[in-house]
């Protein structure tokens, strides 16, 4: 749906880093995690396009006026990146934005039939955004563990959020100025494997993780095997530009078809949001 | 205040406004139905159709520019038998008359999927795609060489009775060549202007951004253009005109009328708000009544030189 909204608050919560609150409407609670909005940042036409940002949060506050009765809102998590987002971490409480949401299919978690599985979340920088929600859902029911990584300290984000959740979080950063130094793959394994007996098994077959698209490889500049046969990537492929085949991914390299043989990752690259690279916005 | 009469006709298709939706910019039409009434524009033209599934090109294929975008999808449609047997039933059931957007790898490709179309009732027209300048066959081949325009548009009309709009190509050295080339083959009316060429590179990586390298650019940045070209054109051919580029606001449709286009056809808006097509019909219907305007017809061309 498409609606007018009004920025809560918009403050910036690591060096680059912004979050924000807007209001919506209550049918915006419907949303599932892994959805997306898309944020009409000007009303000019330069930027043209919509931003989309994955759902960091949602809910509804008490308002301190009366008779206002209860307030729903989305959160977005966003990096400063270019001209759109800049614009963006200008806007002030009370600024008005054209937003549409909820978009996109959400993380596609399967058939939950085991409610003992443990779950084991994985994301990089702004890429752990699209993940609170879903942890947020998942602790509802299971024991879930995150894996959060960045280049420095500043690029990984609310931890403590998560941590106020009941996830049991690891931290690990390119540079080692936040938790062990190297990538969160590389972090993960060892931590997996030593809190198992079976050398280098995971704690369950299939533990969905949020990754970073792992089709080109070429791109990725520390790639590293991943095991995608035990790990359960969700695929997380929204599809805003559905409508000119914009951001499509050819059926044969959806998420789920990827082999374990050739899927590569890295961690610098974020998964959040509508696949950056597809649409190419700033 | 009187309700302007908003109707026009473009080969024998009554509509009951002159908007339509640009072909690749509408999906199949039940994509927009949760954000607007598709019973308040003229015409929807859906997704250009190819006679065998395509999966188009590599990613990424849309870029924002100033003003504009660019895009090298490469036609991925889903081929005229689904679209037959899964779009057309929804589209059925809406009050709006739905053109088809074709094209074909070779000549013969255009003939066949004309003959399909053909027998389908509910397709209102056809509308021919000389110009996708983002596949190497079919597409602009046809598009930028008038002979080969003709024998194209020749061809389709020998294989439908519908209604034949053909789409125009901007990337040519005179459009008004191409225009009449079509018409004298048999077009009942010219739609123009399909994106310009263009493309975009990213310093960092000194790479183009697109993966096709190059795409079309579209939206507000290239209204003056296709302004330009349809008022060369309409005054060039006597068959009804369909304005093609950049139009946001019922103020932009209502300049290409004023240039000679009978309707005209919303595009990128549609990216940026689902409900352009229908905010814009509705603005040039108060547009109309606010200044005394009885019909739209009476704006056809009507650019005071």
């Amino acid at each position: 749906m498409q609606f007018q909204s009004q920025v809560l608050s918009n403050n910036e919560v690591s060096p680059g880093y912004f979050r924000m609150r807007m209001t919506a409407p209550p049918a915006v609670l419907e949303a599932s995690a892994g959805q997306f909005v898309m944020v009409k940042v000007s009303s000019a036409i330069d930027p043209l396009l919509r931003r989309p940002f994955g759902i960091y949060d949602m809910g509804t506050f008490v308002t301190p006026f009366t008779d206002c009765g209860h307030q729903t809102f989305v959160e977005i998590l966003y990096k400063v990146v270019g001209r759109g987002t800049g614009m963006l971490a200008d806007l002030h409480q009370g600024d008005h934005l054209d937003i549409i949401a909820p978009l996109g299919k959400g993380f596609d978690l399967g058939d939950d039939d085991d409610d003992e599985e443990k779950k084991v979340l994985i994301g990089g920088g702004v890429g752990l955004a699209p993940l609170y929600l879903l942890a947020k859902e998942l602790v509802k029911g299971h024991k879930v563990r995150l894996f959060a990584g960045g280049r420095s300290k500043e690029d990984v984000l609310c931890i403590t959020e998560f941590e106020r959740l009941g996830v049991e979080t690891y931290v690990a950063t390119d540079d080692g100025t936040l938790g062990d130094q190297g990538l969160v793959t590389q972090v993960m394994m060892k931590h997996l494997a030593t809190g198992n007996k079976r050398k280098g098994s995971l704690p369950a077959d299939r533990s969905p993780c949020c990754v970073p698209w792992p089709g080109s490889p070429k791109r990725c500049r520390s790639p590293v095997r991943f095991p995608w046969k035990r790990l359960w990537p969700v695929e997380w492929a929204p599809v805003s530009a559905a409508l000119s085949r914009g951001s499509t991914i050819p059926r044969t390299r959806r998420i789920s078809g990827v082999s374990a043989r050739t899927g590569r990752c890295s961690t610098r690259r974020s998964c959040s949001g509508i696949r950056r690279q597809d649409l190419a916005l700033v | 205040m009187i309700q302007a009469d908003m109707s026009v006709e473009i080969a024998g298709i009554k509509m009951r406004n002159p908007v339509m939706t640009a072909s690749g910019t509408f999906g199949y039409g039940q994509e927009f139905a949760g954000y607007m009434d598709l019973e308040s524009i003229g015409a929807m033209i859906t997704k250009g159709l190819s006679l065998k599934p395509k999966a188009g090109n590599n990613t990424p294929r849309i870029v924002e520019t100033p003003g504009g975008m660019l895009n090298a999808i490469g036609l991925q449609n889903v081929g005229v038998d689904a679209f037959i047997s899964e779009k057309l039933p929804f589209l059925k059931k809406i009050n709006t008359p739905v053109i088809v957007n074709l094209y074909g790898n070779s000549l013969e490709e255009y003939g066949e999927l004309a003959a399909r179309i053909d027998g389908v009732k509910e397709v209102a027209g056809i509308e021919v795609n000389i110009s996708c300048p983002n596949v190497k066959q079919g597409g602009i081949v046809f598009g930028t060489d008038p002979a080969a325009a003709a024998e194209v548009v020749a061809l389709v009309r020998r294989s439908t009775k519908k209604p034949l709009i053909v789409k125009l190509s901007p990337n040519v050295t005179d459009v008004v060549t191409m225009a009449r080339a079509c018409v004298d083959a048999g077009a009942e009316s010219i739609s123009l202007i399909n994106t310009l060429t263009g493309m975009a590179i990213d310093l960092k990586s000194r790479r183009p951004v697109l993966a096709n390298i190059t795409g079309g650019l579209s939206g507000p940045a290239i209204k003056p253009v296709a302004l330009r070209m349809v008022w060369q054109v309409a005054k060039a051919v006597k068959v009804p005109i369909i304005g093609i580029g950049g139009i946001m606001t019922a103020t932009d449709a209502l300049e290409f009328i004023l240039a000679g286009a009978t309707a005209v056809q919303v595009g990128t808006a549609s990216f940026l708000n689902p409900a352009a097509s229908q905010d814009i019909a509705r603005g040039m219907a108060k547009w109309l009544s606010e200044n005394r305007v009885g019909t739209v017809r009476e704006l056809i061309g009507a650019l005071k030189v």
